[in-house]
């Protein structure tokens, strides 16, 4: 076992590696820091590396040594940097957290700390997960792997980045509108967004409390319901939370359904890519569909209505008051939380709040975020009863492979980057991205995503996610 | 004007800065101005939407538990105040408002 072992294995092999006495604890988390050394400052994948405490190591080295492992002990990874991990800086990438430490572990830290694996750092996201290309960062943006001259994907584009240059075998992070599948899709690595309810928020600083979801970027589909498995769960600081743990599938997962003209929103190589993957789908026996979703492209509008309204409520706490930054002005209380929202909140942040603030305005509540609900409401329903006789919904993940750092667009053309995600989230359905090919040496993914009131989408979903990995190969 | 008509009047984009608590200089509002107005033209679109009569609504049904308290009071005051921006003793210390 060396580096070069490492950097390509996943946590099966890593876990076969520790329990087959092949390799230490120590040994993984010194080569997961060479690979951040050597691979982070042109990728700015990890914006801190912790040192993980020697009695963490021993400690489970110990657990491996006396056969008590479980399946994540040992095992090297990441967090977003807006995922809290108690007496660590949290900052979303934003100014105004800049001093901000995190008081207590997200649920999905405690869980993972009780396997004993081990956390080496924060990971790169655009500021409080507002982006498709971790541009909107208060570190700069990270780059992908496959072209350093491209974005990495956002918004949870550090946690892509760092799977996929090999410094951890998995990192977590966080989706509302596409920002682990994205990603993942640019930088060639496996990217699942579990289904609403099944991971618990305790922790994750919120966006949309409606839409997020912490999940994990691994290099495995296999890898992905690992990790899933060990994060999900009933939470009791989660009212939203519940026990959907994966169940047997009573079918196979054998019909799926593509969403009528999808075709004219994605690149002709994005399509030629699919369309080569949906073939190979065929001889695995499956059969595709296509089906009109009257309102499958509607759901970039519902979402940039009901996605601003949650983040402008969300975000009123970041008054410079009760933690973080904090800048006085010369009128008082008033004046204090004014300029501190001005020197600590960026541009993109602040349109999102004063865009949420309009549409739940009284005068404007029924055109926009009423409807948009209504609507949100009519999309599940006809999603169910379409899905009723299909156990996926299957397209591209992106439109087009990553885009160049710094590419001037107007505004919707960036949203655009969201064009095929968003739905999963309106619906609270899992989804997952695989990677599926490439277009000039950058990856892109195929996104699978099931029904929202399905008990086994997890068993669905892993089937399906797993043929596409094995026809790939 | 009604009480209520004036509740429901609609507010500018100018406004909805102020009531989003955010201050910027004229060339930030003037983009903050373009940018949204552009974000609501385009999300504009759904209001020509009818919704199909008879579907029933699964949004907003909440997972309704016990109502039980689990934090015990103060569990976790010595952890929030170590990044407060001022403490003074137990408290968070904030600017004095009220003067006499």
């Amino acid at each position: 076992m060396n580096r070069e072992w490492y950097q390509k294995a996943n946590i099966v092999d890593m876990r076969k590696a520790l329990d087959g006495g092949t390799v230490s604890v120590k040994q993984l988390v010194q080569w997961a820091k060479e690979i951040i050394e050597e691979k982070n400052k042109s990728i700015n994948a990890f914006i801190e590396v912790w040192d993980v405490n020697e009695d963490e190591i021993a400690q489970a080295q110990q657990l491996i040594d006396q056969k008590k492992s479980f399946i994540l002990t040992g095992i090297p990874y990441a967090i977003k940097d807006n995922i809290s991990y108690k007496g660590k800086h949290i900052t979303a990438s934003s100014k105004i957290l800049a001093t901000y430490i995190a008081s207590y572990d997200a649920t999905v830290v405690v869980k993972i700390k009780k396997q004993h694996a081990l956390c080496i750092g924060r990971l790169n996201c655009d500021e409080f997960a507002m982006g498709s290309g971790t541009e909107n960062s208060i570190f700069g943006p990270t780059k992908n792997p496959a072209d350093t001259t491209r974005v990495a994907g956002g918004s949870s584009g550090g946690s892509a980045a760092a799977v996929a240059i090999g410094a951890v075998p998995f990192a977590l992070g966080s989706d509302t509108g596409g920002s682990i599948r994205q990603p993942a899709s640019y930088c060639g690595v496996v990217g699942l967004k579990p289904a609403y309810g099944t991971v618990s928020r305790y922790g994750l600083i919120a966006l949309g409390s409606s839409l997020d979801v912490i999940g994990p970027c691994t290099k495995t589909v296999e890898d992905a319901f690992i990790v899933m498995e060990v994060i999900s769960g009933e939470d009791s600081f989660d009212m939203t939370t519940k026990n959907a743990r994966a169940k047997k599938s009573a079918v196979m997962g054998k019909k799926l359904l593509e969403p009528k003209n999808i075709k004219e929103l994605v690149s002709p190589e994005v399509w030629d890519q699919y369309s080569a993957t949906k073939e190979k789908l065929k001889k695995e026996g499956y059969y595709i569909d296509e089906i009109d979703i009257s309102l499958f492209t509607h759901g970039l509008a519902m979402y940039y209505i009901i996605q601003p309204a949650e983040a402008s409520s969300n975000l009123a706490r970041m008054d410079g008051m009760r933690f973080g930054v904090r800048k006085e002005g010369e009128g008082g209380l008033w004046s204090d939380y004014l300029e501190s929202r001005k020197v600590g909140l960026g541009h993109e942040v602040k349109k999102r709040i004063v865009l949420g603030t309009y549409v739940l305005s009284a005068g404007h509540y029924d055109a926009y975020y009423g409807k948009a609900d209504a609507l949100r409401s009519s999309f599940i329903d006809e999603v169910n009863l379409l899905t009723e006789s299909y156990d996926a919904l299957i397209c591209p993940t992106t439109c087009d492979v990553a885009f160049k750092i710094g590419l001037t667009r107007n505004l919707i053309e960036v949203y655009n980057e969201d064009k095929l995600t968003v739905q999963a989230n309106l619906l609270g359905s899992a989804a997952i991205s695989v990677p599926m090919g490439s277009i000039n040496n950058l990856p892109v993914g195929i996104q699978i995503m099931t029904s929202p009131n399905r008990a086994d989408s997890n068993t669905i979903l892993k089937t399906i996610a797993e043929v596409v990995e094995k026809i790939r190969a | 004007m009604s009480s209520l008509e004036q509740t429901k009047s609609e507010v500018s984009l100018d406004r909805a800065i102020e009531l989003s608590l955010i201050s910027c200089t004229s060339e930030e509002k003037l983009n903050i101005v373009k940018d949204v107005g552009t974000v609501l033209d385009f999300v504009k679109s759904i209001q020509n939407i009818s919704i199909q009569p008879g579907l029933k609504n699964t949004v907003g049904l909440p997972v309704l538990r016990d109502d039980v308290v689990h934090i015990q009071e103060g569990q976790y005051s010595k952890d929030f105040l170590i990044s407060a921006p001022d403490v003074k003793e137990s408290y968070l210390q904030v600017k004095k408002i009220i003067t006499k």
